[in-house]
């Protein structure tokens, strides 16, 4: 097998899964293209550098994360600062469960959200908080797995995650809310 | 299990993180909890939602086709040498780790450590810009002109101008290398099917012992002959230029036209 032909079965194959990330990271399509390209001209460069063996979907995502860091991530670097005071843990169970056991608020809001607000809600996530929700919710990676992609500490990657689906649920409420798909339970 | 340790294991749990006691532990909780249970299963909905409605995403077909078409490319021209000059890294490291082998192991072999140390060097620079030559051929005539940092370079140490053609000669490819812990300005030019480098530094730290002293046209030069190469040096001012070629019959006094007086 050719160093391309293997290349293709290997590394190609995730192509839809790096697309899918990188839409959500940087937002457009164009970027997006760029950047899986960008990622897998890296990765054919550096093909000798891969472990036969390892785990090649997660080489790949962490190239294309240290690109991402690197070249396209919003330029301002203040801290990024989210105030979840009020938000309970349980907030979006919570508030559901107050709309009474009778009418399965639960069912009725999950089949109401549509794919783009979903992806909407997740692309408003602040970009730490975004990386690893995506890499968590959409493309299945464990702790581990994320903390060496991203290059975190594995509770840096616990804490981001918890608080990434805690900003989730409520942008995802709110938007319920505002669209009338559920009435708000009386204060 | 209290149902607040239940929820502490609630996200662990929900992403298979949990150990296997603890998952045990949890479902007998929920077993005959339902509130906590209500809870569980919201969370592991919500992940699967959120899953199920975020990754659809129209194929990308059209992307996997225009990598494969650029990795094609890459494939068919590696490039890049003689326009970026550092892509010797690797070639220069492993001439460097030679030299320290061959320091250690041939000390006593005079010849043989004079040529791994002084010679080899430029030699496996001049080869390793012939194969990523004759890789990449730059068409002829005009061959590439001189890397402005490489002009800016020889211009630091010696007021002259580099000619783009000397008659018989075309510049193909310069970059800069480190040999013998001296910078050099590494010029490449193609003569019909032979090739020459020229390395420009100071010359000062260099030490090329074993050469023979020739003169050509008034000049004096010095001349070695290795197994595969030929290798002349002559100085200017504070300045070495050292030409290398694997053409044994090229007269390399030829190259020193390249450089005029400003």
């Amino acid at each position: 097998m050719s160093k391309k032909e293997k290349f293709e079965a290997e590394a190609l194959v995730h192509v839809d899964s790096l697309y899918r990330t990188a839409l959500r990271m940087t937002k457009n399509e164009n970027d997006a293209d760029d950047l899986v390209q960008e990622t897998l001209m890296k990765a054919y460069r550096f093909w000798d550098k891969f472990e036969e063996g390892s785990n090649c979907r997660a080489w790949l995502f962490k190239i294309m994360t240290n690109i991402f860091i690197n070249n396209y991530r919003a330029k301002s670097r203040a801290p990024q600062v989210v105030d979840l005071q009020d938000v309970d843990d349980d907030f979006l169970f919570g508030q559901l469960s107050a709309l009474g056991p009778s009418d399965n608020p639960e069912q009725h809001f999950f089949a109401k959200v549509f794919d783009d607000d979903v992806k909407g809600a997740i692309e408003e996530l602040p970009e730490d908080f975004r990386l690893v929700v995506v890499l968590s919710f959409l493309e299945g990676f464990s702790y581990q797995e994320i903390a060496d992609i991203a290059g975190l500490q594995i509770g840096t990657v616990k804490s981001r995650l918890h608080r990434g689906r805690k900003l989730l649920q409520k942008a995802l409420w709110d938007y319920a809310v505002k669209n009338g798909f559920i009435k708000e339970a009386a204060k | 299990m209290t149902c607040e340790e239940a929820l502490r294991r609630l996200y662990d749990v929900i992403d298979k993180e949990a150990s296997e006691i603890d998952v045990k532990e949890v479902q007998e909780h929920l077993a005959h909890c339902e509130n906590c249970m209500a809870r569980y299963e919201f969370e592991a909905m919500f992940k699967t939602f959120v899953h199920d409605k975020a990754s659809t995403t129209a194929k990308a077909d059209d992307l996997r086709n225009r990598i494969l078409n650029r990795i094609d490319d890459a494939d068919e021209k590696p490039s890049g040498f003689f326009r970026r000059p550092f892509r010797y890294q690797a070639v220069i490291l492993a001439a460097a780790a030679a030299l320290v082998l061959c320091v250690v192991a041939a000390f006593s072999v005079a010849g043989y450590y004079r040529y791994h140390t002084f010679i080899e060097p430029f030699e496996q620079s001049h080869m390793a810009g012939v194969h990523e030559y004759h890789a990449n051929p730059v068409p002829e005539p005009g061959g590439n002109p001189c890397d402005p940092e490489v002009l800016a370079f020889i211009r630091s140490s010696i007021p002259v101008s580099v000619n783009d053609s000397i008659p018989g000669y075309v510049m193909v490819g310069s970059c800069l290398d480190n040999i013998q812990n001296n910078r050099f300005a590494h010029l490449t030019f193609a003569h019909g099917q032979s090739m020459v480098s020229l390395f420009v530094g100071n010359s000062d730290n260099v030490s090329l012992p074993g050469f023979e002293q020739v003169t050509v046209d008034g000049s004096d030069y010095y001349r070695y002959t290795c197994e595969n190469c030929q290798i002349m040096y002559w100085k200017e001012g504070s300045m070495i230029m050292i030409a290398v070629s694997e053409d044994k019959t090229l007269p390399l006094p030829e190259v020193r036209t390249v450089f005029s007086a400003i």
